[in-house]
Parts: structure tokens; sequence; C-alpha cells
């Protein structure tokens, strides 16, 4: 509604510059700083490359990505595993980050400091929260140990087992993920105008009534947009699985950039992982698309 | 507004870009001639493993060396552990490598590969240093480079030791574990899972594979890891031996082991709930800080079948490293034969707890004093031990060993028998193996 | 600037019907578990700060202070914690300012390569960033920007931008339009129209977003240790990283530099939180 206002404003022809110059630096930075890594990543991928031994180094054409499809399992279980741990994380944070901005839109005592708490997990480093989750989920050091102190016998060691393992990962990260939901989540909010709850009181509507049919339909566009971030970011979340489970145990928490990393970073198979990066990468872009397209397909429908 | 914040914005970005731009010149002093003592020359050093123990110990000694050498500033670059093989591996592709750098044995022969480093034989030996360090770690520095020469100068390396905690097997009445069969009956005896203690502290997870070569060979008795071009891992003596050792997991080890890296393994031996674990000399100053002196006792690997007669896989050298790229190798080599000498490389070691590799060092009067140490120095040196060469010098090494981490974590849930296991890996090694000698020959 | 008085949180209005018993049930009990959750590994890092090494309950006890004076003091990090601060500041006035121009762009316009651009700003996080590590440090490089904080702070704000523009655009969307072509009507050009009238109305969007860039500087590991090659110039994640070492990990040190990483974001956050619920700024909600 908003931009078809401004469509037939005279104000625009007059300035068609206006849009191209307000992207320019933005365009301008990921011109230089992004395209240029890129396009080497899909140059390698057509080589066998690797650092360590530089007399090995020759193109391959599309070798990489016929043993990538056809010869590689493990590419095709780091793609399933991926695609668990994106749909885990995003779902449960999107879930508690909803639950957690209502209850921080609420007027209550010592509200800022709650929400000050909240916010905290997200403002740690990577390397602490890792090590932390790792301390608690270590028998010696963790939950098992302080029951065994406490006197009830417990050998909880979450990491030692393939479903353990993946679990206590995705724990760990929806501690860290639940505020970047709830502070965009909450943030949006705002705008949403206050005569629509003073019309649904008025009706008699009540908390649950209101959030379905307010609030939720409100913030429809911002949930597509932040589960798609949040998505795209957590397909390439490495260094907190990296650290907990080292992709193990047997593999069973390796997502694919894990996978790329443990191939092109042991410096050893860079060309290899430079066709499984490209590979994330078209996923990645499919799924955008076709995430857009249905959030624009959603959003006709709630208006028809 | 666009235009105007724009150009702000720029003007800012310049602004910063200006004020970095006069910082980012580090590396100052004279371009290639020698330095003087109101203009010293300006080296950088690399610290491959930087943290609360190893910074301050670095920032001593350099601040000895430039008492030393007023002509000389050592500029000390501290470098997290876990991602120093990522940083140098960019540094050497992004060509902006520091004059001296620790390089340990496992990525000698990447970077030397690459061109990074100088091969310092010729300097080494003419120098004092000449005959000052031992033969076990000059050895083992050339047999890490992928072409035989000399690339770091060996400050230490890390022979596997099994730490052992003396106050529960005196307690139970068990053996030293000097044999492979005294070891497996002293995990079984101290087990008890149900006071939350177990035999054995195993590392199932991140570098896992590297401490399984001295178990295999040292339990096996196998005197070389290549016969005839093919390697001996999947030899029946090492499968079994390894089976022997994965069939312990969850019975005299504790379920999480499967994923511990380092740092879990030592938490759990020195958070007492393990009687044994196998280790390096590294970690000998962690176990004094938990139970005081004297209490874990640290032997070389158990012997096969007589005591005392060893098959040691040889030791990864550690030293520091000349970057070619480096515009003033004098005063680098000047450091690097500084950090190698006789007075540094002893502080060096007596601190981390490692095993000098200047021989002279390895005479000082507290060598004899750490009992642990001075029992790794007899072995390595004893006629009856065989050492082992391993393929450190392939360029693949590394990186099978990584991959070859998640197959162990299989066997150990059963997934795989060590048959299955050890064929895997020793194939990956003959490939590697056939490659490197249809580049380089035998 | 009446807009923003009659625009207050929702849930204000059914304050007074509310019982005990239902908010209990619908605030208080979720959340305590939510603070719970959330503070249960804090708890394990303020251990691990507060006790003496060799220490075993799982209590701060025996007490000490060591461990912070050992970060501060012996592991440089006053100077970490300073270019910390230099370089999320900096990259969170960049990515701010720019994802203004670039949301107003998107949300306000319809321009031909619109759709292309909003792909384009997510295909730049379609890759893990090891894998670019090197040519990032050639372009640095040729730039003379190697061992710079002014390369983090380029590289941060590459890499935040993309997502904080399309946050931005998302909240853009939000405010009618016809409140800005009221004020172009009382004269105000498209600039002022948009200082006066939607600028106000973002804060809670710049609050949130700005956030977002300002933690991921913050906590950038990869760039840091890559693009800097001095001890003077490293930020705290590298501090951080270094007190895990290959043969001792110092966790005593970690939570207590982890401490000091942590507690002045917080703070901060703190003290804007406010801005991201409206209302409370114009002094609309009581509680």
């Amino acid at each position: 509604m908003t931009t078809q206002a401004l469509a037939v404003s005279p104000r625009r022809r007059r300035r068609l510059a206006g849009p191209y110059l307000l992207i320019a630096p933005a365009v301008v930075l990921i011109a230089a700083f992004i395209a240029y890594p890129v396009g080497t990543v899909v140059y390698y991928s057509f080589f066998q490359y690797s650092a360590s031994k530089p007399w090995a180094t020759r193109f391959i054409g599309l070798e990489n990505y016929r043993v990538m499809l056809f010869e590689d399992p493990k590419f095709w279980e780091t793609l399933g595993i991926t695609a668990a741990w994106v749909v885990a994380e995003v779902s449960l944070q999107l879930v508690f980050g909803l639950a957690l901005a209502l209850i921080l839109n609420r007027a209550f005592r010592g509200r800022g400091l709650a929400r000050a708490l909240m916010f905290a997990p997200w403002a740690i480093s990577g390397v602490l929260a890792t090590q932390i989750w790792l301390l608690i989920y270590n028998p010696s050091t963790g939950i098992a140990d302080v029951l065994t102190q406490l006197g009830a016998q417990s050998q909880f060691a979450p990491l030692a087992s393939a479903a353990g393992a993946f679990w206590g990962a995705v724990l760990a990260e929806v501690w860290r993920g639940i505020p970047f939901f709830a502070i965009l989540i909450l943030a949006d909010m705002q705008s949403i105008p206050r005569e629509m709850y003073e019309a649904a009181d008025v009706d008699g509507a009540n908390r649950f009534q209101q959030f379905a049919f307010i609030t939720l339909p409100y913030l429809r566009d911002a949930i597509i947009i932040t589960t798609l971030l949040r998505a795209v970011w957590e397909f390439n979340n490495v260094d907190l699985i990296y650290t907990l489970t080292g992709g193990g145990p047997a593999g069973a928490t390796t997502t694919l950039p894990l996978y790329v990393v443990e191939e092109a970073v042991g410096s050893r198979n860079f060309g290899y992982g430079s066709a499984l990066t490209i590979a994330g990468f078209l996923i990645l872009l499919v799924f955008s698309i076709l995430y857009l397209q249905f959030g624009r397909a959603s959003r006709r429908e709630a208006k028809a | 507004m666009t235009k105007r914040t724009l150009l702000r914005s720029m003007t800012a970005i310049a602004a910063v870009g200006l004020l970095g731009g006069v910082t980012a010149c580090s590396s100052g002093g004279g371009g290639g001639t020698g330095g003087t003592e109101e203009n010293p020359v300006t080296i950088t050093f690399w610290d491959n493993n930087a943290g609360p123990d190893r910074t301050p110990l670095y920032e001593e000694l350099i601040a000895q060396f430039e008492d030393e050498n007023p002509t000389i500033n050592v500029e000390y670059v501290g470098i997290p552990a876990a991602d120093a093989p990522q940083k140098y591996e960019t540094a050497v592709a992004g060509g902006s490598t520091p004059d001296v750098g620790i390089v340990v044995g496992w990525m000698v022969s990447s970077l030397a590969a690459q061109g990074a480093l100088e091969p310092i034989e010729e300097r080494l030996t003419g120098s004092d240093l000449d005959g000052k360090i031992a033969d076990d770690s000059l050895t083992a520095a050339k047999g890490a480079a992928f072409d035989g020469e000399l690339y770091i100068v060996p400050m230490t390396s890390t022979p596997d030791t099994l730490w052992y905690r003396s106050d529960l097997f005196e307690a139970a009445g068990l053996d030293a574990p000097e044999t492979w069969d005294q070891f497996y009956d002293a995990a079984e005896a101290l087990t008890d899972p149900a006071a939350g203690m177990f035999g054995f502290a195993m590392r199932g997870g991140a570098g896992s594979t590297n401490q399984l070569l001295p178990v295999a060979y040292s339990c096996s008795g196998i005197d070389s890891f290549f016969e005839g071009g093919e390697t001996t891992l999947n030899d029946p003596a090492n499968v079994e031996c390894i089976q022997r050792f994965a069939d312990m997991y969850n019975v005299s080890t504790a379920q999480a082991d499967v994923g511990y890296g380092y740092q879990e393994m030592v938490t759990a031996f020195d958070g007492g709930s393990a009687a044994m674990m196998q280790h390096n000399l590294g970690s000998s100053q962690n176990h004094i800080d938990a139970f005081g002196e004297g209490v874990v006792v640290g032997l070389p690997m158990p012997a096969g079948e007589t005591a005392g007669e060893r098959t040691i896989i040889a030791p990864t050298p550690e030293g520091p490293a000349l970057f070619s790229e480096s515009e003033h190798p004098e005063e680098a080599w000047a450091f690097v034969e500084f950090l190698t000498s006789h007075s540094a490389n002893s502080t060096w070691n007596e601190r981390t707890g490692q095993l000098p590799a200047n021989t002279d060092a390895r005479e000082d009067a507290w060598v004899s004093e750490n009992d642990a140490l001075a029992t790794q120095i007899e072995a390595i040196s004893d006629p009856s031990s065989t050492i082992v060469p391993t393929g450190l010098y392939l360029p693949d090494w590394n990186g099978i060993l990584g991959e070859m981490a998640a197959p162990f974590q299989s066997l150990l849930l059963k997934e795989i028998t060590a048959q299955q296991f050890m064929d895997e890996w020793a194939e990956k090694i003959n490939t590697a193996e056939a490659e490197y000698r249809e580049q380089f020959g035998d | 600037m009446t807009i923003t008085t009659r625009r207050r949180t929702p849930s204000d209005f059914s304050l007074g019907r509310e019982s005990t018993a239902s908010r209990a049930v619908s605030l208080w009990i979720p959340l305590g578990l939510f603070l719970t959750f959330t503070l249960l590994p804090f708890y394990w890092m303020i251990v691990y700060a507060f006790r003496e090494e060799g220490g075993t309950l799982p209590l701060p006890f025996p007490f000490t202070f060591e461990h912070l004076e050992t970060v501060w003091n012996d592991l440089n990090f006053s100077t970490y914690f300073a270019n910390s601060t230099l370089v999320a500041v900096s990259t969170l006035v960049f990515t701010v300012v720019l994802s203004l121009l670039a949301g107003y762009a998107m949300s306000r316009y319809d321009f031909k390569g619109k759709a292309p651009f909003m792909l384009v700003l997510l295909a730049t996080q379609f890759i893990p960033g090891a894998m670019l590590l090197i040519p990032l440090f050639i372009i640095f490089r040729q730039f003379e920007l190697i061992d710079s904080l002014v390369a983090l702070v380029i590289a941060d704000t590459v890499f935040q931008l993309p997502l904080c523009a399309i946050l931005m655009a998302n909240f853009m969307r939000n405010i009618p339009i016809e409140l800005e072509e009221a004020a172009w009507i009382d004269g105000c050009g498209r600039v002022r129209g948009f200082l006066a009238v939607v600028l106000p109305l973002l804060r809670p969007a710049i609050v949130a977003v700005g956030s977002f860039a300002f933690i991921g500087a913050w906590n950038n590991f990869l760039f840091a240790l890559m693009f800097i090659n001095s001890n003077d110039r490293f930020t705290l994640p590298v501090g951080l990283n270094s007190t895990i070492g290959e043969y001792s990990a110092d966790y005593g040190a970690l939570a207590a530099g982890g401490i000091v990483a942590a507690i002045p974001v917080v703070i901060v956050f703190a003290i804007v939180q406010r801005f991201l619920v409206q209302g409370v700024s114009a002094g609309a909600v009581k509680g």
C-alpha cells in the first residue's frame, strides 16, 4: 500500500536516482569486499587445490562437483544434518523468542533489568559460550558433578551419544539465539497501532484472541524476514558445533559447513571444500527465493 | 541528504583510515640494514600457543634477548593455539608472514612446501649451536619436512606419556603400568562407575588419532611405519592392539570419553574421576596444581611384552622457524639462536615441563628432578628402545589424522571394527605416500 | 511529534482487569523459567571466574579476584577492551547509517533491481566466513590495511550491513507513508520529513539493529585474529581464545575475561533497552 502511494508521486520521477544513491554505499562495499572473495571460491571449486601440495594443483573442471553429487555419501549426510539443525534452531528460537518478546512487552516491575538479563547470552563471546556449555555437559564439571556432590550419583554425559550431542548443541545455540528473535520482535511490536487493541477490548476479545488476530498478523512480515535471516545464519554457523562436539560423535553433528571447514581449512582439500561451499550457496539461494515467494503469496492471501 | 550523509560517512571512513594508516606500520626500523641502539631493527615473533602460561614466559625471554641485543626489537604476537594453523596458512597465502614463528612438526611440511620457511641447516652448522641440539630432535625435525630439509630448530619434542595416580595404584596394591597388560589390569581394577571413578580417561574426540599411533606401535612392537612403500598401520598386531584399546571404552572409561578433546580429558583426570590418562609432558603442571607434587606419575607408553623394551613413536618436534619473507633474516636468526640456546631453552622447558632439545639443557639439574621428564629422556636414549618415525613429512598427514577422528568414534561406539578402522586409515596413508613418491621419488 | 505519545504498547490496556493469579500464570511463571534457563550457564561462568584455582565445589568459593587481575593486567585485556570498543562502536555507526539509507530505498521506492539487490544482500551470508578469509586478506593487503583496526571495521560492517539493511527496511515498511507525506505538505523536504517524522519512530529499530551490529563486531574472533598482526591491536575475543591453550585451559581466566567482555555490553543494553518500547520514552506507561 505504501509503495504504490509513492509510485504515483511526482517527486519520485524527479528523483529517479534517489534509491540508487541510497543503496550505493552498500553496493560498493559488497562489490569491493565480498564479490571478489566469493569469485575466488567459485574459481577454486574447479581445481584440485591444496595449499600444502602446490605441485598437485590443476584444473579439473566439474570433477569436484561430480564427486560431491555421486560419490560422496558424506555430502548428503551432512546436508540432512544441516537441515535438521536449521529447522530445530529456527523453530525453537522463534517460538521462545516470540514468547519472550510477549512477556517483555508487558508492564511489570523490574522489566528493564529482565530485558538486560535476557539479552546477556547474546552479548557474550562465542568461545566463552561454547566453553561454558562444554563445562556444563562435562560429567566431571557440569550438571552431573553438581548432582553427584549433592548426593545423587550421576554420569549425565549428553555429548557421548549422537542424539544427545545434537540436542545438546541445539540447546546451547537456542540459548544464544533467543535474544535475537526476542529483540527484533519486541521492536517490531511497537508499530502495532494501539487502536487495534482498544477495539478488540471493546469487542471483548481475550488475550489469546488479541494475540492470534492482531499481534501475529502484524508481525507476519517481521517473522518471515527474521526466520529467513536466521535460517541462513544458522545454516553457516559452525563455531559452536565445531568446538562443542567437533562434528561428532562419529559425524553425527557434522553439518555441511562444518564439513567444508574440515576439508578446506585443514588445508588438505581447498578445491573440494570450495565446491561444497558453492553447493551450500546454491541451496540457500533457491531456498531464499522460494521462501520469499511464499512470504509474498501469504501476504497477498492475507489481504484478499 | 543522501549526498551529504554519504560524504560525511566517507570522510569518517577516510579519517579512520588515516588514523589506521599511521598506526598500521608496525615493522619499523631500516630496511635490510642492521639496526642501531637508537634505531633498532624490529622483528615480529609469533607464538603459536599463546595463553596465561606461555605469553609471560616469552615476554620474559624477549626482554632478556633485547637486553643482550640492544639493536634488535622483538614484537611478540600471541596466537590462540586452536587457530594458529589457520592463522599461519592465511598469512602465508596472503603474503604477510612474521620474521620468526613457532611451528609444530605437523605444520612444517605444508608451510615449507609453500616456500614460506627458509632452510636453516647451514645457519645452524655455522653457529655456536652446532652439535648442541639433540640428534633425536634434529632427526625428527627433518623428518617433518616434505623434502627432508631442516626448517625448524627444535626447542622441544613431545613424547607421549602415560600419567597415572600413584596414590590410587598404591591403595589398590597395583603395579605401575609398565606393560600393556598391567595397564589394562589396572584400568579394570580401578574402575568403579558407582563412585564416578574410571580406570582411564580416553581422548575420543579432537586429536584422538594422533595418540593412537603410540598406542598401536608401543603395544605391537612393530619397528617401522612403512615397509616397502606400504604402511604397517593395519598389520594384524596393530589391529589387535587398537581393538583391545577401543574395547576399553565405556567399560574402563566413562561414556563421555567418546567426545573428549584434550581439555575435557585433562579436566576429567585432574578432577579426580580417572586413574590414568595418555597425553604428553605438556600437562604436568596441571597435575601438580590438582594433586600436589609426586601424586601423579608420568611414564613412557607401556611396553608390549617385557617392561623396559619400548617401541616409541618419534616425538613430534616443535620450534622456531625463519620465514623466508623476512626482511631481517640475520636478526631473526639471532632470535632463533637465542630461543634454542642453553639458557633460554632450559628456562622455557623448565617452565612448561617439556623435554628440552638442547643437549646442555638436558643436563641441567631441574631435569633430573622432574621424574616424568627424566624417565622419558632415559627411554629415548636407551639403546634397547626402538624409535619409529612416522609419515609426518606427508603433506596430507595431518589432514588424514583429522579425517580419521570420526571413524575412531565409530569404532568406540562399535559401529565398525578395529580392522575396518585401521584398513581405512592405512589406505589413506598409502595413497598419500604413493602420491608423494611419485612427486619426489623414494 | 504527537505520534509518539499516541503509540503505546499493546499490553497496557488490559492491565487493570487482570487478577493476581492470572498474572502469575501469564507473566511471572514463564518469566521465571526463562530467567532460570538464561542465567544457569552464567552461574557456571561466575563459579569459574571467582573460584580459586583447584576448587571443586560448585560455588564461587574459596572466593578470589585473582583471575580478574590476571586477565586485566597480565593478559593485556585493557588494551583489547579499548580496541574492541573502537571497532564495535565504529561498526555500529557505519552499519546503522548505511542500513538507514539502504532500508529507506528498499521500503519507500520501487526501483529496477530492488528484488535482486535484496537477494544480493542475503547472498552475502550464504558462504561461511572461513572460506573468504584469504581473498579478504589479500584485498586488505592491497589497501595496506593489514594490522589496522580499520580492516576490522570494514570487514565487520560489510558482513553486518546486509542483514541490518534488510531488517531496517522491514521496520520502515511499518511506518505509514502518510505520516511522511503530511510532513511534506507542511513544507518539509524529504530529508527533513524523514528526520522529523520517521527517525523518531525508528528508535526501536535502531536499537535492535544497532545491538545486532555492535554485538557482531564485538564478538568477531576470526577477522580480528586473521587481519591483525600485533598484540596491541587484538580485540577481546582473541584474548579470550588465548586462555584456552594447547596444553592448558585456564577456565578461570576465560570466565573472568568473559565477564570483563560482557558486563559493559549488558549495562549499555540495559540503558538503551527502554527505547525498544517507544511508549515508555513518552511517559505513557506507569509500572
